[in-house]
């Protein structure tokens, strides 16, 4: 588990990494060419095959890396959250095989590790509204954000995206073992939420910085 | 405000008495029985022990009734089922009036569902016979005839595949005739007549074959008749089941009072187990409880007319009262909230006032609309009156109730109506603005309050401005900080520790006080701030002997500040859910607004809106009740609180169904 989780880090980062460099270097070797300070015109030929933009730089632009931080926001904290919430449904499911009264009670804590996916499409929804996804002009707004503010966004949505997945699954180790309590002592399930809710502190965190960095950025 | 003095009260009654006198307790409600502590009185456990288990049957076969008959409620509908009129019971005037047939029609009801499970398991074999004779309906000799005089007759199947012409040349040395009887996709039913002294041998044959005897040994009569017979049974079965489910849907006319034989079974199964609790002598048996002083002058009139002798005393030193809370309409709401981290130990402060307060705010920032807040300030103060909630249930909901009133507050301060839904009205649906941001210039109201700070305006709503809002979390936080920090200073004041409170919280107050302060003067400030963190390095290290070791004690005393810090921007979480629950709301709207204009628009949007907002609303209270509580234990409660107070439960009478 542990494992697929640094992979998952790794290779997002990876990911992230070479898609900027890539996309740097494809926009710069597309870049129109300067005139000459001398004010020569220029005299090489400029074959029209290479006027077109790449196709990488096309697929790899600033909208993209934007969609990129979304993606990766709703899509890192949600893995963590829905992983996070069958883990309490199952531990649930056995105590409810001896107490189905109990459901109301524990459903609190399988609720509890449901946050952090939402709070990456929270962030997922702010980088696609800031991008202006939503405004006149929709798609085009979205093309339009160059590549540093692309990079920017997916930059921002990092922080929500890594923490909320690996505290969605320690938030639910301990929901799950406030599930074996509640099967013990059902009064006390309000030091079960407590504890759970303790964990979930730094994905809330993680969301307020992520926030701030997509509002104000 | 605060945690009741209690009193001690020990009751000497006749051993026959014991009952009445414990009915009599459990209608004050305001006494807790303890073991009866003996020293060295030689006193005896009273033995109830056979009352007990009585007791305890008796409520487990009414539990069982009452949920056979659940199904057969004449409560119909889903708003019936959720809407219980309490009852009224009068447990004495019960026992004599209704008690006999309620108990009677309980024990109807287990017969009758005996009855229905042997009926389950008579049908079932019946169906089984049916299935088992199916296939030899056209064979028409008796079952009970295996055998003639000199041949002998096998009844049973070969598989679907088998060509009947194999097999007749396979048994045709030894003279044996076989029939198909039926014939279906599973397979071949065949009869086989053969001589006795052959019925081995053919039998192995036919084996070889994939032969295999019918089982019809339970039968006698021709197949048709035995047929005829199991279906009649069957019927008979299914009728007499649907007998019973009338007789049930007739007892289940009786549910009130069944409801009510469950409420006084189980209150006499307290009675028992509160009697398990005295001790007695040859005559007379001893109670020990505690009771809230301010009750005891109700419990001495009551008791006074019993036949019993009793008195009250403080409680001795070094025993641990029970600990009930004492507080006014508004905070006593809140008392549950303090529950669920620990009562405070007996004599110490109750904080529930001063944190009902907080709770209050916070609540109301971190769920800052208006929408959502009228929604919950109607829940909570409507439901409880509506399904005759029990008490503590109703002030759960009324707590959510008052929460509802700050969010509600709360979100005409920072611009929350159920998100950002009047601008998507007016932008999307009735496109009376091209953008949001036109329809917040022409409209600001829906977008909270706009504040002039040095001539320059400051939009409070989160979205439009989380800075400002991250500010007003963080102030609210730190006024929280502090009143956690003065309540601990006047307990060490009022502990006469007066030292303690002005060395470790006053010198952080002055600290705290020179950062306000330097807003306003700087050097003034910076001279507070000088000044608290000298006392600090003077007197943190007080305990210690060694004068080198005191100075390296101050100086980590200053280590605190990081704690404080850390503390402070813990309320950030404040904006974090705040902003969650804006964005959420946000995009329900959208996806309501987006596809029609006009009147049909509306329609989508009430639909979009009725499951989005309510999810949106589930998640959030959960969210909010949650990070409220936890900034509540950990952040003001961690300052001053001294946990490990036992709750004061009283005995009172059963009421899940009635009220007494």
């Amino acid at each position: 588990m542990k494992k697929t989780i640094l992979l998952t880090i790794v290779m997002t980062a990876v990911l992230a990494l070479v898609l900027s460099i890539g996309v740097f270097a494809t926009e710069e070797s597309t870049a129109p060419v300067q005139p000459d300070p001398m004010g020569q015109p220029q005299i090489e030929q400029i074959d029209p095959d290479e006027q077109q933009p790449s196709l990488f730089s096309r697929i790899f632009n600033g909208g993209a890396l934007a969609i990129l931080g979304a993606a990766l926001a709703v899509g890192l904290a949600g893995i963590g959250s829905a992983r996070g919430v069958g883990m309490v449904g199952e531990a649930t499911s056995g105590l409810l095989s001896e107490n189905p009264n109990m459901f109301g009670k524990a459903f609190a804590l399988m609720a509890l590790p449901m946050t952090q996916g939402i709070y990456g499409l929270v962030i997922a929804f702010l980088i696609v509204f800031k991008a202006g996804l939503f405004e006149a002009g929709g798609m085009d707004n979205l093309l339009a954000l160059t590549v540093e503010e692309g990079a920017y966004y997916l930059m921002s949505a990092l922080p929500i995206a890594v923490v909320g997945l690996i505290s969605a699954l320690k938030q639910a180790r301990v929901s799950a073992a406030g599930i074996n309590l509640l099967a013990k002592r059902p009064d006390q399930v309000g030091k079960a939420i407590t504890s759970a809710a303790l964990v979930e502190t730094y994905a809330i965190f993680a969301l307020l910085i992520s926030v701030l960095l997509v509002l104000v950025g | 405000m605060s945690v009741s003095n209690m009193r001690k009260l020990t009751v000497f009654a006749p051993k026959e008495q014991a009952d009445v006198l414990i009915h009599r307790l459990m209608k004050l409600r305001c006494v807790q029985v303890r073991q009866t502590e003996d020293p060295g009185l030689q006193l005896s456990r009273v033995s109830c022990d056979a009352q007990r288990a009585d007791a305890e049957r008796r409520v487990a076969t009414v539990g069982e009734a009452l949920e056979i008959l659940a199904k057969y409620s004449q409560r119909k509908g889903l708003l019936s089922g959720l809407i219980q009129t309490r009852k009224q019971l009068d447990m004495e005037k019960f026992l004599a009036e209704r008690y006999d047939a309620a108990t009677q029609a309980v024990h109807q009801t287990l017969a009758y569902r005996q009855r229905e499970n042997e009926c389950a398991a008579e049908l079932a074999a019946q169906t089984a016979r049916m299935h088992a004779l199916a296939p030899w309906l056209t064979y028409n000799v008796p079952l009970s005839v295996g055998s003639t005089q000199k041949s002998e007759i096998m009844l049973g199947s070969l598989p679907a595949k088998t060509q009947i012409s194999t097999i007749m040349d396979a048994i045709e040395p030894y003279c044996a005739a076989i029939e198909t009887v039926f014939e279906d996709d599973d397979g071949r039913y065949v009869e086989v007549i053969c001589h006795k002294q052959d019925s081995a041998a053919v039998g192995r044959v036919m084996t070889e074959h994939g032969f295999i005897k019918a089982s019809l040994k339970e039968f006698s009569a021709i197949p048709r008749e035995e047929y005829e017979n199991a279906k009649k049974a069957c019927a008979d079965l299914q009728t007499e089941q649907a007998q019973i489910k009338q007789h049930y849907m007739q007892i289940a006319e009786m549910q009130d009072d069944l409801e009510m034989l469950w409420d006084v079974e189980n209150t006499l199964l307290t009675a028992a187990q509160t009697k398990q609790k005295l001790a007695e002598t040859g005559y007379c048996v001893v109670l020990e409880g505690w009771a809230p002083t301010s009750r005891t002058d109700k419990i001495a009139e009551s008791l006074s007319a019993a036949e019993c002798a009793f008195e009250f005393e403080d409680p001795a030193p070094g025993e641990e009262p029970p600990v009930l809370l004492r507080n006014n309409k508004f905070a006593q709401n809140f008392e549950w909230v303090v529950g669920m981290y620990s009562y405070p130990k007996y004599g110490t402060y109750d904080p529930t006032m001063i944190m009902s307060i907080f709770y209050f705010l916070i609540f109301g920032l971190m769920f800052a609309d208006v929408g959502y807040g009228v929604l919950l300030a109607l829940g909570g103060f409507l439901i409880p009156p509506v399904i005759k909630m029990r008490d503590g249930m109703r002030r759960t909901f009324n707590m959510f109730g008052y929460c509802g009133i700050s969010c509600a507050v709360c979100g005409l301060i920072f611009g929350g109506w159920f998100g950002d839904m009047p601008y998507a009205i007016m932008v999307n649906l009735l496109g009376l603005y091209e953008t949001t941001d036109q329809a917040i210039a022409a409209v600001p109201f829906f977008n909270g309050l706009q504040l002039s700070l040095g001539g320059e305006p400051i939009m409070l709503n989160p979205l439009s401005n989380p800075m400002a809002f991250l500010v007003v979390s963080l102030a609210i936080g730190a006024v929280h900080l502090l009143a956690g920090m003065i309540v601990k200073f006047v307990l060490l004041c009022k502990d006469k520790q007066v030292f303690a409170a002005i060395f470790d919280v006053g010198s952080w107050l002055i600290i705290f006080a020179g950062i306000g302060v330097l807003f306003l003067h700087k050097i003034a400030g910076i001279v507070m701030i000088v000044l608290g963190v000298l006392m600090i390095i003077c007197t943190a290290g007080r305990s210690a002997k060694n004068p080198i070791m005191k100075f390296f004690k101050g100086l980590l005393g200053l280590y605190d500040v990081i704690n404080y810090a850390a503390d402070l921007l813990s309320y950030s979480r404040i904006l974090a859910l705040g902003l969650a629950s804006a964005v959420i709301a946000q995009v329900i709207n959208m996806v309501g607004t987006m596809f029609i204009d006009g009147v049909l628009g509306f329609f989508i949007l009430l639909a979009v809106s009725l499951i989005g907002h309510t999810v949106n609303m589930a998640l959030n209270v959960l969210g909010s009740f949650v990070h409220t509580s936890r900034l509540q234990y950990l952040e003001f409660f961690g300052k001053f609180f001294e946990d490990g107070g036992e709750a004061f439960v009283p005995v009172t009478p059963s009421d899940r169904y009635t009220d007494q």
